[in-house]
């Protein structure tokens, strides 16, 4: 099994009297591209902020790298967090500002700067001043500083937030190949759920503070895959004739009429010809199938009822 | 800790600001000088151009100082706090992030007052007439104010860093080391026993300080010694305590 690299136990965070954060319990394995989706306000950012070492927790423990205490700090030069917006010194280029950070952080080669520049696409914009970026590179800035210390891990709040297709297209890109090729864990939260339901490896669902949902990119394929739903006045004669015509089939029948077929969404058109030929009546029939948005509304609706 | 103070320095090296009211401040101690200088040239008995006069506007400009040793704890804190929350997500102890702010910013600071001081004794020595008053006295209120003032830069430079709005951090200012002097008179004038407590607050020190000066009976004031250390050391103990369990 990999290694957890994020771990926090109870973990509990109160602002006054609110809880923003409440007991939760989530890890993140090295290797991993995890997702943390939930609405303004569910609680994501407040996690960041607490991993970050920005916020301390009302209750609980967290552990980095297996390392508690103390040794948060040690944990934390092996991470890069992004957390909100970037901030960085407006009258400074770019190049200053990341020259700064590398001050900071102890990185004796020079040419890092120009690197992690060159991978987003910055390289050629470094002498112009914070202040007068777009929206877009100011995240590219804020992706640079996060890559500028070769870390082990990756904790992006909203990294494509101002970004076009385009831009957001390269993070993607870039984001994977350091997952892969450079095994980078990476704990990422984004509003735009098909940009993370094509990157993430492993979904986490959160809401008022708590999670509601977790599982793999895997798992959640299977949950929400495509499949035929048919309403039928003979659903076990329906079935035979299913096996028979399609002996490959794979079909669940529902005691309310209803047949589910997972697999031959191309042949819905066969299908209807088939059973309405032996004198089958269809009342209902549609291919359904749903996408991680629609995925986490149902989740929400489901905690919040 | 050696990291963080470097960038911290090249952070503070290219901030305008910094050399913008440096400037500013080496510019009214050169102007006031050489106004000093040509009014008794060329006005016909002009009494105010004598070392005395110019030291002393100095010496009475207390909260003035304490005010730039603001706007200096500003340069690194103030709104770069943001940033330094970026320091300590990558794992930089709170407490290097404290002191290496105030050591810089305090060095900058000092950095300014004394070549304030030499340019003021260059200055005050070769331009204007010296009457009775010596360096040595003035070095001396100088040595009185010092406790004082570095109790005002560490207040203001620990309320900036724990986030006070600077409106508020900058009324607090004023009044403690503008203010409490005549307050603390005005609310105890009755009371025969407190009469006299005015003058061990920061603004009644400041100007018993000057008072001293004009009438050449200034000597070491120990008090202002004791009260300004009690106020920095304070300062800078609750300042840690709270900054490094604070949320940012």
């Amino acid at each position: 099994m990999n290694e957890i690299i994020i771990r926090t136990n109870q973990l509990s965070k109160k602002f006054k009297e609110e809880a923003v954060i409440s007991a939760l319990d989530f890890s993140v394995a090295q290797g991993e591209i995890c997702a943390l989706i939930g609405k303004n306000g569910a609680g994501k950012s407040t996690l960041f902020k607490l991993l970050s070492g920005r916020f301390f927790p009302s209750a609980g423990t967290l552990q980095l790298f297996g390392q508690s205490g103390k040794q948060l700090e040690q944990a934390r030069k092996r991470m890069s967090f992004m957390i909100e917006s970037p901030q960085f010194f407006a009258h400074f280029t770019a190049q200053q500002n990341l020259e700064y950070f590398r001050i900071q952080r102890g990185i004796p080669a020079k040419h890092r700067v120009e690197e992690v520049l060159k991978i987003v696409d910055l390289a050629d914009q470094k002498k112009k001043k914070f202040k007068n970026y777009s929206l877009g590179m100011k995240q590219r800035l804020g992706l640079a500083l996060a890559l500028l210390s070769n870390p082990d891990c990756l904790v992006l709040d909203e990294p494509v937030n101002g970004l076009d297709a385009q831009g957001i297209n390269k993070i993607r890109t870039l984001l994977k190949k350091l997952n892969q090729e450079n095994h980078i864990t990476i704990l990422i939260s984004s509003h735009i759920l098909a940009e993370l339901q094509l990157l993430a490896t492993r979904f986490v669902f959160m809401d008022q503070g708590a999670i509601v949902g977790n599982l793999t990119q895997t798992e959640f394929k299977q949950k929400v895959r495509k499949q035929i739903n048919l309403r039928i006045d003979d659903p076990s004669k329906a079935a035979q004739l299913l096996e028979r015509g399609l002996p490959d089939i794979e079909y669940r029948v529902f005691p309310d009429g209803w047949i589910s077929i997972q697999n031959h969404l191309e042949d819905s058109g066969s299908i209807n010809q088939l059973l309405t030929q032996n004198g089958l009546v269809i009342y209902e029939m549609r291919i359904e199938g749903s996408n991680l948005e629609e995925y986490f509304l149902d989740l929400v609706e489901v905690n919040e009822a | 800790m050696i990291n963080y103070f470097h960038s911290e320095l090249f952070c503070l090296l290219r901030n305008k600001a910094l050399y913008i009211i440096s400037g500013i401040c080496l510019f009214l101690v050169t102007a006031a000088a050489f106004v000093l200088y040509y009014s008794q040239k060329s006005v016909p008995q002009f009494p105010y151009g004598y070392t005395g006069f110019y030291y002393s506007n100095v010496l009475s400009s207390g909260i003035g100082i304490i005010l730039i040793g603001f706007m200096f704890g500003l340069f690194l804190t103030g709104r770069k706090m943001d940033i330094a929350g970026q320091a300590i997500s990558f794992g930089i102890p709170r407490k290097t992030v404290f002191w290496s702010k105030f050591i810089l910013s305090l060095a900058g600071f000092v950095l300014l007052c004394s070549i304030s001081i030499l340019l003021l004794l260059v200055l005050g020595e070769n331009l204007l007439n010296h009457q009775d008053y010596t360096v040595k006295m003035l070095l001396i209120a100088f040595i009185n104010m010092l406790p004082i003032i570095l109790a005002g830069f560490t207040m203001g430079f620990v309320l900036n860093i724990l986030r006070v709005k600077e409106t508020y951090n900058l009324l607090t200012l004023i009044i403690i080391f503008g203010l409490s002097g005549q307050l603390v008179q005005m609310l105890f004038h009755y009371i025969p026993g407190l009469k006299q407590l005015y003058r061990y607050f920061p603004s009644g020190l400041l100007d018993e300080n000057l008072t001293d000066y004009i009438n050449q009976t200034v000597s070491f004031n120990s008090p202002a010694w004791m009260i300004g250390i009690l106020l920095t050391v304070g300062c800078l103990v609750i300042g840690q305590q709270i900054f490094t369990k604070k949320d940012l």
